[in-house]
């Protein structure tokens, strides 16, 4: 090999590997996290837990609304401590807020992430709705308890209010009056059905779900909106979340790339300002708000942090006033600050445990019709259930500032309670001897030649998680049956039907993760637990009913849920699917997790809305700062 | 030396085409996939994201995406980020400046420290200025620097209240332009980074010093009763920069790749945060120019160190 040819050669083999070293590090978001905090190596771990667990649930709630709970609803329904907190908090800021709240001051609020546009059609991320959602509004939203209120539209249209014809494929809006854009042009019904046809242009590549069942949008006048569907959609409520205004675009619907992204025009409370990337969006006082003497703040910045302890030191420091979404190991170290405050409240989202009731390895993997060798019992299901002592991960992994979970819609007017199961090892036991099995010399049990082993994944690096499971572990090794831990990075945790994931082929035993319905619940509900979206070669993956979970009653229940606008019966049919869950255990529900929020104690106004795709910022226009 | 630079850089362009392809290639083998950002999207059908496969030409095999891509970069068009929902290259525009302010400071600093300590280290050999500077140029560059940032901005962000800890300015609603306020945002961070690096330079510049110092000439030239400041200054330091410039040049690519870990403590919106963001979750337009432009710039300054040399002896000679 000649001479010169030697250098470029080594200096590509020592590239590669760099880059190949980089790589791999980045693929594995917890290996990365390292950076962010040494001292507090664990905390730093954990606080990746929340993303990574966010990661499920954030890319769910980076588009839906699956976020919060309401404080105040919280507290009526559940009976933990937690509920008694969040109450106090929430009590104590209202208290303020209707009291006269001062005028003028800037809140500062870190974000760990964000946000990639400001058109909140085409937010991909937590971060986007949040601050997109501060200047652009929808017809309607959900309020803390979990109901729909009127945002832009004067009233929620109901089958009462005459808003839903009898048939249920017309919906008619009545929309407020004397609403502005925050450039002084009147919002009329036509930036609503501007704002359908943007999301229909296929240019934008929009997800077009019960837009794509309607016949019709059009402004019968400026303020009433008819919409008309083609089939029944019952998430009617959920559309037109977010409204364009069409003088902006002069009638243009591709607009992925248009300014508007990074300068957007809104009828919210607060006005665009300026956009520095990866450093701060700031907002001012939009003059033309639609309620008087609203927003008391003169302006909101939202500082881009590239982590949660980087926030918290600023917060420390006083750069910051607010957090969003902070980690439950993070609570401790909160409490100690003296001029902190946490808004606390348990959350939809629900860390759970999927059972494989399908085969796990052989021809037939993942097909429904073979059974698991030892899941596939409903015996064993139940004395998993039974082993596992859930009150005891609520109460010492998460501070006893969750509620152990009971249903699959934990909030919300879809939710349905039920009871809490019960912790009892010897019934567990009872239960795995009535079913056959036998344990051996070292007390692990086995029926047939079978040994009662499996395997327990979840996201790697993640401490919340990775206590839990050794609880597990220890709580199933005590009725006999042996866990093996793999624990995989989220990435190939939630790969997809092309990467062979497990969870798309159903090929694991048990498998951890939170995940959560939307307001409407309807899709969730189907993708989790119809027994059409078991993800097979037929489907080509498509669906989300890991647990290979075949229940005609489900089945039933869910097809009927959707046939019906009415809400009592949907939440029945709901409730059914809910009972069943609960009985043939395709999933063992843990806990739910927390939504937290930082904030000074001078920041006044704010409150927990789990179901507001502006998570903190869903009330910004009640916030004040009283110093 | 100019038929060594043209080779050099012919050299360059099948090195840099392997690089990109190579990444390209790990990229495409990752689990996730461009539009793993819509993973577990209940908003999004799979006939939705079948739609934006096809929007964003993810449909057509990994070598021709490849083509496409290196065609598209060579134009100038550096690609579209799916998670920002920008063109690439604006993004890393708005970033570059506040990296380079960030190393340029830092480098410049680091070197300011090294070469002066090092040079007097080496000419007082086992005096007590020597221990001194061994031991904490030692110190410096063990300690990492997610732990002294985090400890500077412990002592003197939230006890000591002198230094902000993040960002490279107070943000208000005006975003008035402060010039002492920047000022000092720069102080923690550059600080942290030259401190690290200066321990580094110290210990290169003194081991390579004292290689010269025993050389003959310097013997020959301190015998002639030129003046000690004029041996060190003429004749020593220009030979013993010879391995430090190379060290220094391979560091400099860094102007542009940012410090991943310094920025994330401090919230510097720079190249290595937007690196570390782009990883996770993955952004994969935004990385595989980051990456491409860093192999080429590692090559480039490699280059450059090699030009160098020549500078500063006169007997390398380049053919």
């Amino acid at each position: 090999m000649t001479k010169w040819l030697r250098r470029p050669i080594a200096l590509f083999f020592i590239l590669t590997l760099l880059v190949g070293s980089l790589l791999t590090a980045c693929g594995d978001p917890t290996a990365t996290t390292a950076p962010a905090a040494t001292t507090a190596a664990p905390a730093a771990t954990t606080a990746k837990a929340a993303t990574t667990a966010a990661a499920v649930t954030t890319a769910a709630a980076a588009t839906t609304a699956a976020n919060t709970t309401a404080a105040a609803t919280t507290a009526a329904n559940a009976t933990t401590a937690v509920a008694t907190t969040v109450a106090a908090t929430t009590a104590a800021t209202t208290a303020a807020a209707t009291g006269a709240a001062k005028r003028g001051g800037v809140a500062k609020i870190a974000l760990s992430q964000e946000p990639g546009t400001l058109n909140a059609l085409f937010s991909n991320s937590d971060a986007a709705d949040i601050v997109s959602a501060i200047v652009t509004e929808g017809l309607v939203s959900p309020d803390p308890k979990g109901d729909y209120s009127p945002v832009l539209a004067a009233e929620v249209p109901t089958q009462q209010n005459g808003g839903v014809s009898a048939d249920g494929l017309t919906i008619t809006y009545k929309l407020k009056k004397n609403v502005k854009w925050s450039d002084g042009t009147p919002f009329t019904a036509k930036d609503v059905v501007y704002t359908y046809k943007v999301i229909m242009d296929d240019a934008n590549g929009l997800a077009t779900s019960g837009y794509s069942s309607m016949s019709s949008v059009t402004a019968q006048d400026d303020n009433t909106l008819v919409v008309k569907y083609k089939e029944l959609y019952a998430g009617y409520l959920t559309r037109f979340k977010s409204i364009l205004p069409e003088h902006v675009f002069a009638g243009k619907t591709a607009i992925e790339k248009e300014p508007f992204s990074r300068n957007p025009v809104g009828t919210g409370p607060f006005k665009f300002k300026n956009w520095a990337s990866g450093d701060n969006v700031t907002f001012e006082r939009n003059t033309n708000y639609r309620e008087e003497g609203k927003p008391y703040l003169d302006g909101v910045i939202f500082k881009i942090t590239p982590s949660r302890e980087t926030a918290i030191q600023s917060f420390q420091t006083g750069e910051v006033d607010a957090i969003w979404n902070l980690t439950e190991a993070q609570i401790p170290q909160f409490e100690k600050f003296a001029d902190a405050v946490l808004d606390i409240a348990p959350s939809v989202s629900t860390e759970r445990i999927f059972l494989n009731l399908s085969a796990p390895s052989g021809d037939k993997v993942g097909d429904p019709s073979v059974p698991h060798p030892i899941l596939g019992d409903l015996k064993v299901r139940q004395a998993i259930q039974y082993a596992i002592d859930k009150k005891i991960i609520a109460d010492k992994l998460l501070y006893g500032k969750t509620q152990v979970a009971n249903s699959v819609i934990p909030f919300g007017w879809a939710s349905t309670k039920s009871q809490d199961s019960v912790y009892d090892a010897k019934k567990a036991a009872q239960l795995l001897d009535e079913a056959g099995w036998k344990p051996g010399s070292d007390g692990i049990r086995s029926k047939d030649g079978v040994r009662m082993k499996l395997t327990f994944g979840t996201t790697s690096g993640d401490k919340l998680r990775e206590l839990t499971q050794q609880l597990i572990q220890e709580q199933l090794k005590g009725i006999g049956i042996e866990v093996e831990i793999k624990n995989v990075p989220s990435k190939v945790l939630f790969g997809s039907w092309t990467d062979n994931s497990a969870r798309k082929r159903g090929t694991f035993d048990m498998l951890m993760w939170t995940t959560e319905p939307d307001i409407d619940p309807a899709n969730h509900m189907n993708n989790y637990f119809n027994s059409k979206n078991i993800p097979s070669d037929a489907n080509k993956g498509a669906g989300a009913n890991y647990s290979r979970w075949k229940n005609a009653e489900v089945d039933a229940a869910l097809a009927a849920a959707d046939k019906t606008l009415d809400q009592a019966q949907r939440k029945e049919a709901y409730g059914t699917v809910i009972k069943k869950i609960n009985e043939d255990l395709p999933l063992i529900l843990l806990y739910n997790r927390l939504n937290i929020d930082g904030f000074k104690k001078y920041v006044k106004g704010h409150s927990p809305n789990i179901w507001a795709t502006a998570w903190l910022a869903w009330n910004i226009q009640d916030w004040s700062i009283e110093k | 030396m100019g038929r060594y630079l043209i080779r050099q850089l012919l050299q360059a362009i099948p090195l840099l085409i392997a690089i990109s392809f190579v990444v390209f290639m790990v990229m495409s083998a990752a689990p996730g996939g461009p539009l793993s950002v819509y993973e577990n999207n209940p908003r999004l059908t799979p006939d939705d994201l079948a739609r934006l496969q096809e929007k964003f030409g993810l449909n057509t095999p990994v070598p021709v995406r490849y083509v496409n891509w290196l065609g598209n970069f060579l134009r100038g068009d550096w690609g579209w980020s799916i998670s920002q929902q920008r063109p690439v290259i604006d993004i890393i525009g708005e970033r570059l400046g506040n990296t380079m302010l960030l190393m340029g400071l830092s480098f410049l600093l680091s070197l300011l420290i090294a070469f002066p300590i090092g040079i007097i280290a080496a000419s007082k050999q086992y005096s007590w200025f020597d221990y001194l500077t061994t031991t904490f140029s030692f110190i410096g560059l063990s300690i990492p620097i997610f732990w002294s940032g985090l400890l500077a901005i412990i002592i003197f962000s939230v006890t000591l209240g002198w230094f902000p800890s993040t960002g490279t300015h107070t943000v208000s609603l005006n975003n008035e332009f402060d010039l002492w306020d920047r000022l000092a945002h720069l102080v923690l961070p550059v600080t942290v980074l030259a401190l690290n690096s200066a321990g580094q330079y110290t210990r290169y510049i003194r081991a390579s010093m004292l290689e010269v110092l025993g050389q003959d000439y310097i013997r020959t030239a301190r015998s002639k009763g030129i003046k000690e400041i004029l041996v060190l200054g003429r004749h020593a330091i220009k030979n013993a920069a010879i391995p430090v410039v190379t060290i220094a040049a391979l560091d400099l690519p860094a102007l542009f790749g940012g410090a991943i870990i310094t920025e994330s403590i401090f919230a510097w919106p720079g190249m290595g945060q937007l690196f570390w963001r782009a990883a996770n979750p993955p952004d994969y337009a935004v990385l595989i120019d980051l990456v491409t432009v860093s192999s080429a710039l590692v090559i480039f300054f490699n280059l450059v160190a090699d030009l160098l040399y020549g500078v500063l002896d006169p007997r390398i000679k380049y053919k």
